[in-house]
């Protein structure tokens, strides 16, 4: 009896779950607040929180290239946190459906050989909502030309 | 006694629920099975879909200024990320294409993951031609979000950087 309710209790969530509106403006805060997790996960070379919001599966584009999540956070985990500083300029988060699009640009500053470089980019993130939440599937960016 | 009768009657009890439940786990196993291997033929089907409409949208639309067929595979809020780091709307994109004089497009190695109804191409691509008199040749890698809508699937961004 008690699997019986147990498993139309999982039924009634499966259920429920896509009907949850996900164009509100809660979600959209959700969205910002996870673009700001990464920035911050980036300075402070925190790869275990920035695991939680990216997807296995996850492209990154950088530089042109392709990394993957590992590669990325392998990365991350070693990088010299004071050389780059990443500052968001300005994004603006498209909801459809179960899929969130952030476009925006921002700066980053790194420090090669004791030489400062600063370079724009505008970006694309593609972040999507799976059952362990909101997670980032893809990620790239092109730097703006003076 | 009642009591040594009632033991008898528990363990059995316990032995019919172990056996229930190990029924439904092995029928959940034997469901699961299938439902997987139907669930990796779908993505390997929209894959090769995918991969298809990027060949219709880059490298037959866009040479041939083929706006009508470009309409029907770019969603109305498309987003496009130039090269340049430029912003454009899909009004904006096709206000541009009509400005090529000609132009040549190759890609490869394009990639596409699935993930329900959202999926992530990538590839290389090349193009060459002119526009507005002038020629040009450029290349890098593509990163395409693509929208499954009511079993159609709609191209929401797309952003070209360089690979150099």
């Amino acid at each position: 009896m008690r699997l019986a309710g147990l498993m139309l209790l999982v039924m009634a969530l499966d259920i429920a779950a896509p009907a949850q509106d996900m164009a509100d403006p809660g979600t959209v805060a959700v969205i910002r607040e996870l673009e700001k997790q990464w920035t911050t996960g980036h300075a402070s070379n925190d790869n275990r929180s920035l695991a939680l919001i990216f997807d296995n599966a996850l492209v990154y584009l950088e530089y042109g290239h392709l990394v993957s999540k590992g590669e990325y956070l392998s990365r991350i985990k070693t990088q010299a946190s004071s050389l780059d500083r990443i500052t968001m300029e300005s994004s603006d988060v498209r909801l459809r459906g179960r899929t969130a699009l952030v476009v925006g640009i921002y700066r980053e500053t790194q420090v090669r050989s004791g030489k400062s470089t600063v370079r724009r980019w505008r970006f694309v993130d593609t972040w999507v909502y799976k059952t362990s939440g909101w997670v980032l599937i893809a990620a790239g960016a092109a730097p703006i030309e003076n | 006694m009642g009591v040594k009768e009632s033991l008898p009657l528990a363990d059995n009890q316990g032995k019919a629920c172990m056996k229930t439940l190990m029924v439904l786990a092995v029928s959940t196993c034997l469901a699961w099975v299938p439902a997987q291997a139907q669930s990796s033929t779908e993505e390997r089907d929209t894959q090769s879909k995918l991969i298809a409409l990027e060949q219709v949208v880059r490298v037959q639309a866009l040479p041939s200024k083929d706006v009508k067929t470009l309409e029907m595979f770019l969603a109305d809020e498309f987003v496009l990320v130039t090269l340049e780091g430029r912003m454009e709307s899909k009004a904006e994109t096709f206000a541009n294409i009509q400005e090529l004089n000609s132009l040549h497009y190759v890609m490869n190695e394009v990639q596409v993951r699935v993930h329900g109804s959202t999926a992530i191409a990538t590839g290389l691509f090349r193009m060459s031609g002119v526009q507005r008199g002038k020629p040009f040749v450029r290349q890098g890698r593509f990163l395409d979000t693509w929208l499954n809508h009511d079993g159609r699937w709609l191209l929401i961004s797309s952003l070209s950087t360089p690979t150099g």
